[in-house]
């Protein structure tokens, strides 16, 4: 393999950048909303953990 | 002008709400993508990413202009709910990647892209720690290195040589992969 270029170096790093699940974000946005409501504990996230 | 900033903030928390809110949208996906790239969890990305809006929701009248950008204050207390994840784990010294769906990197582009792609991503596996998250910061969040020094209490120029050397490391680690 050829030696690494800066440019695609960076460009390769963009493309791996994690990217958060559909079903996250909207659980979030609406714990976001509602202004962040306590929780007892973090069961409430697992639930929808990703597989 | 900016005691007048922290007055209204501290007089009018319905604004501090409304700059929290544009703080959140705007940073949302940048927080999850920085604390992924430095877990390298997906679960428990998700977790310190609500963990750390819930922490700055909490705090968002307390937070002083005069220190800093509101988004590398965000950045600054994502980092330490991560921190406290990796503590909690004792992970900190040996973090172990999450099995990831390699066959997702790169598959619609050419098999020269595609093998580039895959030794960047196990070359990022034998960084150190933090190293990672110089990295996860400036690509994976897009954190100006201004900012960068903020969220890690160094100076701007001190930010920009760690993110060198550790470029340069993550180059040398490709090519060990190549």
């Amino acid at each position: 393999m050829e030696p690494l270029r800066d440019d695609q170096l960076i460009a390769d790093l963009q493309a791996l950048r994690p990217t958060p699940r559909p079903q996250f974000t909207a659980e979030l946005d609406e714990r976001a909303a509602a202004g962040f409501p306590r929780v007892e504990s973090r069961s409430s996230w697992s639930l929808s953990s990703p597989p | 002008m900016e005691q007048t900033l922290v007055a209204e903030a501290k007089e009018a928390p319905r604004e501090a709400d409304l700059a929290f809110d544009r703080l959140y949208r705007s940073s949302r996906d940048d927080v999850y993508a920085y604390v992924a790239g430095l877990l390298r969890d997906a679960t428990a990305a998700e977790e310190v990413t609500a963990a750390a809006f819930e922490r700055a929701y909490r705090k968002r009248n307390r937070f002083d202009p005069r220190r800093g950008e509101p988004r590398a204050w965000l950045f600054g207390i994502a980092r330490n709910a991560a921190l406290d994840e990796l503590r909690r784990r004792g992970r900190q010294a040996e973090l172990t990647a999450e099995p990831t769906d390699l066959t997702s990197l790169g598959t619609d582009e050419g098999a020269e892209h595609s093998e580039r792609r895959l030794a960047v991503y196990a070359a990022l596996e034998r960084l150190q720690p933090r190293e990672r998250e110089l990295i996860a910061l400036k690509f994976f969040a897009g954190l100006a290195n201004a900012e960068i020094a903020q969220v890690l209490g160094v100076s701007e120029s001190n930010a920009g040589t760690k993110l060198h050397r550790a470029m340069n490391k993550l180059r040398e680690a490709c090519d060990g992969a190549a």
